[in-house]
């Protein structure tokens, strides 16, 4: 395995946060950690990660409200959405504001949620820094 | 002065003069006028009968034997007619003069005096016959008297009057008959219509002939009717006309007397109020509700086309009938909404009234209400049919809550499926470090001098892995109902499709049939499905997956209400789909046990179940109910009774509102 890269999650809620960092971090990645929207958007122009994790319901600047200002800012970084409201009419809109993929929560297969990931991380025409 | 014999009574006549026939006596005492006998050369009475007391005042005694010419009497007002009644009666024997007596009492008063000459006991003397023509001159100046107020109230009476001889030519007309026809004066009419005679006066003169033809056939006895007359400007006037045949007075000719009276306004006015009868009358029919007017005494006096349809009484049978026995099932709440009504003076209603009516539960509302006004007591009952709007109602209402549900699902996906995640990724965490293959475990394990194969083994033992296994299906299934949940919020985001219903039916029978749960706890195979599908159906749209959805999860409730059905019982579901005008209707009919009208109003609530825990989410309904109502724009209803088994119909609009396709 060579694994490279590293993954900001953006999360209000820490257990969240830690769940999905074990994991990652069990699985060779580098993990950031944001506890709001605001907090994620300056985490990314600081440290410049390889792929943003955000939730969608968050206080304050939203899991819209970071897709939109990354695609301004930081157009090339890939934006995975987690929705606690199922996929249908929000992973449209988050397909459609630019996020590489939108997935539901609970995560039930975390495997799925890393494949996701992985592919997005590799380079290639399907995402990756050109 | 000598005494003369006289004729009264008490004293008998010379026999020499009348001889003694008592009849006589009884003919000069009895005559009307009054009969006096004088003697011609100087006036002096000689007989007199009593009748001539009333006329001068005087009594026989007082004047038998004088002559009324001597001064004290005076009774010849007027002497010299007395000696020009001499003069004639010497030379033609008979005289008639008018002249003036005075009464005792001083008044003067004309008399009639017939006068002969007759020879008595050898003496020229004079029978007279004096009528007092007092009598008849007050009669003639009452005649004189009543023509003119005749002649008066002809000309100036208000409604108009006429006489004209049988050829049409007018004889005399009033001012008012001059005015109703619009001339300036009578003479201006009488010379202008004259000319031509009355017949110009009518708009058809066939409308004359028959009156004529009525007035000539009896003398006396007046006709009337309307007409239609024409003004002297050639204006057209509605009249009332009374004619009568009668004789002219003067000539003695048959002439016609008439009464001529405008009624065009009247005309008007009445047609004013048919008009308004005739529309009120409409008004009153064409009301959705059933009207009807009773009396005091709960007799009908009004029925409208309404209250004809809903008795089926035609208004005619109902007028005048009393309420109980027409509607004997609204008769009691009548009544006691009329007491009512009568104590408080005004309206008074029952609001969603149960009855039985052919067989069927139906709700009415019931409203009774005064008449005010001028008219008779009574009150006007109002009867409306809101079985369907309570239904319909009962539909919104169970909508609404479907839809209040649904923006509350949205909220709790998100906080239910937070924790949830928290704890399957958890879980998944604890599995994966629990394992050898992840090198930081091994890592762990070696500095904390543990073998992890035996960790493994000790795990098994203790049977970790089931529980863990635990904590993964239930968050499954706890995720899996959050997404149902959330089912009821979407918003129809994906496309419709025109896809045929018979062929999802038929897929959906068929994923059924495979379906494990259907086939080993409700024996699907032993249902007799039953499809009737009408020919050259037209495609419909849909997105295909949900409406699969909504019958897979009728059809799997239908075979689960059929596994209650008793053995000997056949479990029976029949499918149709047929078209109506602009949708497609989907029925399901079971044969099972039927519901009962607490269940069947909660159906389609969320986590509404009869079912046993375990057996079903009680969700598969409403979102089936969310899909068709709302994502579709059709319709789901149940139609069911204990024992009846249930019929579910789903409607699917053809050209649903914002069609994208």
């Amino acid at each position: 395995m060579t694994e490279a890269g590293t993954v900001l999650i953006i999360d209000d809620d820490l257990f969240m946060r830690i769940s999905i960092r074990a994991y990652l971090e069990d699985s060779g990645l580098t993990c950031l950690e944001a506890g709001d929207g605001q907090e994620g958007i300056e985490a990314v122009l600081r440290y410049r990660p390889d792929l943003v994790v955000t939730d969608l319901r968050m206080p304050g600047v939203d899991g819209f409200g970071v897709l939109r200002a990354l695609r301004a800012l930081s157009p090339a970084t890939p934006v995975i959405l987690l929705s606690g409201a199922g996929e249908g009419a929000v992973a449209e809109e988050a397909r459609l504001q630019g996020a590489a993929a939108c997935m539901a929560k609970p995560l039930i297969h975390m495997e799925q949620f890393l494949a996701t990931l992985r592919a997005l991380l590799a380079p290639g025409p399907s995402g990756g820094n050109p | 002065m000598p005494r003369h014999p006289r004729l009264t009574k008490g004293h008998e006549p010379p026999r020499a003069a009348l001889g003694d026939d008592r009849r006589f006596q009884v003919i000069f005492e009895g005559s009307p006028n009054g009969l006096v006998v004088t003697r011609l050369t100087d006036g002096v009475v000689l007989e007199r009968n009593r009748h001539m007391e009333t006329i001068t005042g005087y009594r026989n005694e007082e004047i038998l034997g004088r002559s009324p010419m001597e001064a004290d009497l005076a009774i010849w007002a007027r002497p010299a007619d007395r000696a020009r009644m001499v003069r004639d009666l010497q030379t033609q024997g008979t005289t008639s003069i008018e002249t003036v007596l005075r009464h005792r009492d001083g008044t003067l008063f004309p008399v009639l005096m017939s006068s002969t000459r007759v020879e008595l006991a050898g003496e020229p003397c004079v029978v007279s016959a004096i009528r007092d023509l007092r009598d008849e001159r007050r009669a003639e100046q009452r005649v004189r008297d009543s023509e003119l107020r005749l002649r008066s109230l002809f000309e100036g009476a208000p409604i108009a009057m006429y006489r004209a001889d049988l050829s049409g030519r007018l004889l005399q007309i009033n001012a008012a008959e001059a005015r109703v026809y619009g001339y300036d004066s009578i003479e201006q009419m009488l010379q202008e219509v004259n000319r031509t005679g009355v017949a110009c006066l009518w708009e058809d003169p066939r409308d004359r002939e028959a009156f004529m033809a009525e007035v000539l056939a009896v003398e006396g006895h007046y006709h009337q009717g309307e007409a239609r007359l024409r003004r002297r400007d050639g204006s057209s006037m509605f009249a009332s006309v009374l004619m009568m045949l009668t004789t002219d007075p003067k000539t003695g000719q048959p002439c016609v007397v008439g009464f001529v009276q405008d009624i065009t306004q009247r005309k008007q006015y009445e047609a004013e109020i048919e008009g308004l009868r005739i529309s009120l009358a409409n008004i009153i029919d064409s009301m959705p509700a059933v009207l009807i007017g009773l009396d005091d005494g709960f007799t009908v006096t009004q029925w409208n086309r309404q209250a004809e349809t809903f008795s089926g009484v035609p208004a005619q049978t109902a007028l005048g009938q009393p309420l109980d026995g027409l509607l004997p099932e609204f008769f009691p709440s009548v009544a006691a909404l009329s007491a009512e009504v009568a104590r408080l003076q005004r309206s008074a209603s029952l609001e969603r009234m149960a009855l039985e009516r052919d067989g069927e539960g139906r709700l009415f509302d019931l409203m009774v209400y005064p008449l005010v006004g001028k008219t008779l007591p009574g009150v006007v009952v109002h009867i409306n049919d809101v079985t369907e709007r309570a239904h319909m109602q009962n539909l919104i209402i169970q909508a609404e809550k479907l839809m209040s549900v649904g923006g509350l699902a949205v909220g709790l996906a998100h906080e239910i499926n937070n924790p949830l995640g928290i704890i399957i990724q958890a879980a998944q965490n604890i599995e994966r470090r629990l394992s050898a293959d992840l090198p930081a475990n091994r890592q762990a394990a070696d500095a904390a001098g543990l073998d992890l194969a035996a960790l493994k083994d000790y795990y098994k033992q203790r049977a970790i892995p089931q529980f863990m296994e635990s904590i993964h299906t239930s968050v499954g299934r706890a995720a899996d109902i959050v997404a149902r949940v959330l089912q009821l919020s979407r918003t129809p985001g994906s496309t419709r499709v025109p896809v045929r219903l018979r062929e999802v039916v038929e897929q959906v029978l068929a994923l059924a049939a495979n379906d494990f749960d259907l086939k080993k706890r409700y024996d699907f195979k032993g249902v007799e499905v039953h499809c009737a599908f009408e020919p050259d159906l037209p495609l419909v749209p849909m997105v295909p997956s949900e409406i699969e959805h909504v019958i897979y999860n009728l059809v799997k409730n239908a075979v689960q209400a059929l596994a209650a059905n008793p053995p000997e019982r056949p479990r029976r579901l029949t499918i149709t789909v047929r078209r109506d005008p602009n949708q497609l209707v989907l029925e399901l009919q079971d044969n099972g046990p039927g519901m009962g009208e607490a269940v069947c109003r909660r159906i389609f609530e969320p986590f509404f179940t009869t079912r046993p825990p375990g057996s079903g989410s009680g969700l598969g309904l409403s979102v089936a109910y969310m899909i068709v109502v709302k994502n579709h724009k059709g319709s789901l209803t149940v139609d069911t009774a204990p024992g009846k088994g249930a019929c579910f119909t789903v409607t699917l609009p053809l050209a649903p509102e914002g069609n994208n396709d």
